[in-house]
C-alpha cells in the first residue's frame, strides 16, 4: 500500500498499525472521535483493505502488517470472515452456473425445439429478417400451391375432355383422292373413271407437273364440265413436289365428263400445260 | 455529526460511539477492545450522571478512552476476555458462512447489483472498470459494492448472533 501523506494512505497505516508520530495518531484519533463523517472514512478504508486482502490484490509489504497486526482483532477477523465468505460465495455461484451450463444434458426436443434455441440465440435483427424471409416463402409457396391446383384443374378438364372425345366414334370427313395424268384419266382405283364414294364430302386432284413447269412460283386451275361449264376455278394453287394438288367439295362434282386446264402463272406470261380429262361415277 | 455535549440518548449514536472506541483500542493492540470500550463507556456515563460534560461527549469520551488504556497497560488481566470467548467467536469456518450467505437474501438482491459482485468478486474486475463498462462514476460502483457488501457482512453477523456462536455483543458493523 502506498501510504504516502494521502488521507487514505494514512488510515490505512494507522488500520495496519503502522507506527505514526504520536501528535499525528492522536490527531487522527481525536478528528474520528468527534467528525462522524472523518470516521465514515475509517470504516470504509477498512472495509477496502479487507476486501483487497480477500481479492488477493493487497501489496505484498501491506499484506504481513494485515495478517499480524490487523487481523489481531476479533472483530476485524469476524469482518475478514464475513467478506471471504460473500466472494466464495459469487464464486461458488458463478462456479455452478457455469458448471450448470456446460454440463448441461443435450436435450432432443425436436425439431421445433431446436429452431426454437436457435432463433432465440439470434440477433434481434437477424431475427426479424429470418421471420421476414420465412413469411415470403410461406406467401410464395402459397401462391405456387394455388397455380398448382388451378392449372390441376384445368388439366383434369382437358383430361376429361379428351377422354369424351375418344369415347365418341371419330367422324373424319371423307375424302376422295384421285392421281389424275394427263390425257387419260387415273383414279386410285385405275382407269378414267373416278368413282366419288357416296358418303365423300371432299375430292383431292393430284396432278403430276411436266418437268418444264416445275419451277412455276404458282398455278391457275380451271375445272369444266365436258361442255365447256365451267363448275371449279382457283388461283394461285403452289406445287409440292411438282404436284399440284386441288381440293373441292365433292358435291361439286356431278355424274358426267369433266376436263381440268392447269397454267402455269407468274412468269413473263401464263403458261398453258396439258389438260386432266375424267369421268365421274356416282 | 456529533453533538455538542448531549447524553448517550439515541442507540446509534451509542453503537457508534462504542465503534470508535473499539478502533482506539484495536489501533493500541489491546486483546479486548470491546471490553475496554464498554468499560469507558460505563465510566462516562457514570461522570455523567455526577455531573455535566465539560465538552462534547465524544471528545470527552476520547479523553476517557486514554485513561482506560494507561489502566489495560498497567494491568490487562482487568480486562482480558476468556480465550474461550475468543475461539467461539472466530471459529466458524468460512464454507458456514458462505452457506449463511446463501441463506440470507442474496436471491432478493437486484439482478444488476448481483452481476455486479459477481463481475467484482469473480472476475477480479476494478471498480474503475466496471464504472466505464456500466456507465456509471468509480466512487458511485465503489460505494455501491460498499452498501451491498456491508448488507450482506451485517446480515451473516447478525445470523451468527442469533445462531448462539457470539457469546457476546460486539453489534452490527457500522457505517
Amino acid at each position: 500500500m502506498n501510504a504516502g501523506q494521502s488521507e487514505e494512505g494514512r488510515l490505512i497505516r494507522y488500520l495496519l498499525g503502522e507506527a505514526l508520530p504520536e501528535a499525528e495518531q492522536s490527531a487522527l484519533e481525536e478528528r474520528y472521535f468527534t467528525d462522524d463523517l472523518y470516521f465514515d472514512k475509517l470504516i470504509a478504508a477498512e472495509d477496502d483493505l479487507i476486501d483487497r486482502h480477500v481479492r488477493g490484490t493487497l501489496p505484498e509489504r501491506d499484506r504481513a502488517g494485515f495478517e499480524t497486526a490487523f487481523l489481531a482483532s476479533v472483530r476485524r477477523r469476524e469482518k475478514w470472515e464475513a467478506q471471504r465468505a460473500i466472494a466464495a460465495f459469487f464464486r461458488a455461484r458463478v462456479k455452478t452456473k457455469v458448471e450448470a451450463e456446460t454440463q448441461k444434458p443435450v436435450r432432443h426436443d425436436g425439431f421445433g425445439a431446436a429452431c426454437g434455441h436457435f432463433l432465440r440465440s439470434l440477433f434481434p435483427g437477424t431475427r426479424f429478417l429470418l421471420a421476414a424471409a420465412a413469411l415470403f416463402l410461406i406467401a410464395g409457396a402459397a401462391a405456387l400451391t394455388r397455380e398448382y391446383f388451378v392449372v390441376r384443374g384445368q388439366a383434369a378438364a382437358l383430361q376429361s375432355r379428351v377422354v369424351s372425345l375418344e369415347d365418341k366414334p371419330v367422324r373424319l370427313p371423307a375424302v376422295s383422292t384421285f392421281f389424275l395424268q394427263t390425257a387419260r384419266l387415273k383414279s386410285d382405283s385405275g382407269g378414267s373413271v373416278l368413282a366419288i364414294s357416296p358418303d365423300a364430302r371432299w375430292v383431292v386432284l393430284r396432278c403430276p407437273l411436266p418437268a418444264s413447269a416445275a419451277n412455276a412460283p404458282w398455278f391457275a386451275t380451271q375445272l369444266t364440265t365436258a361442255d365447256g361449264e365451267e363448275i371449279w376455278k382457283q388461283n394461285r394453287l403452289t406445287a409440292n413436289e411438282s404436284i399440284v394438288e386441288i381440293g373441292l367439295p365433292a358435291s361439286a362434282l356431278k355424274h358426267g365428263d369433266y376436263v381440268l386446264s392447269l397454267t402455269a402463272e407468274g412468269g413473263t406470261r401464263p403458261i398453258p400445260l396439258p389438260s386432266y380429262q375424267f369421268r365421274i361415277d356416282r | 455529526m456529533s453533538e455538542a455535549g448531549g447524553e448517550l440518548g439515541s442507540s446509534e449514536r451509542y453503537a457508534a460511539l462504542r465503534l470508535k472506541l473499539v478502533f482506539y483500542f484495536e489501533r493500541r493492540s489491546c486483546n479486548c477492545p470491546e471490553d475496554l470500550a464498554d468499560e469507558c463507556l460505563y465510566r462516562v456515563f457514570v461522570y455523567q450522571k455526577k455531573q455535566e460534560l465539560p465538552t462534547t461527549l465524544e471528545r470527552f469520551t476520547f479523553g476517557f478512552a486514554l485513561n482506560v488504556y494507561r489502566e489495560w497497560l498497567r494491568d490487562s488481566s482487568r480486562f482480558a476476555q476468556s480465550a474461550d470467548d475468543v475461539a467461539d467467536r472466530v471459529s466458524t469456518p468460512a464454507g458456514d458462512l458462505s452457506r449463511m450467505v446463501a441463506e440470507i437474501s442474496v436471491n432478493q438482491m437486484d439482478p444488476l447489483d448481483r452481476e455486479l459482485m459477481e463481475q467484482y468478486y469473480v472476475d477480479g474486475r476494478s471498480a474503475d472498470s466496471l464504472a466505464a463498462e456500466w456507465g456509471l462514476s468509480s466512487e458511485g460502483i465503489r460505494s455501491r459494492i460498499f452498501r451491498k457488501r456491508r448488507l450482506l457482512m451485517n446480515a451473516i453477523l447478525a445470523q451468527k448472533k442469533a445462531a448462539g456462536e457470539t457469546n457476546q455483543a460486539s453489534g452490527s458493523i457500522h457505517g
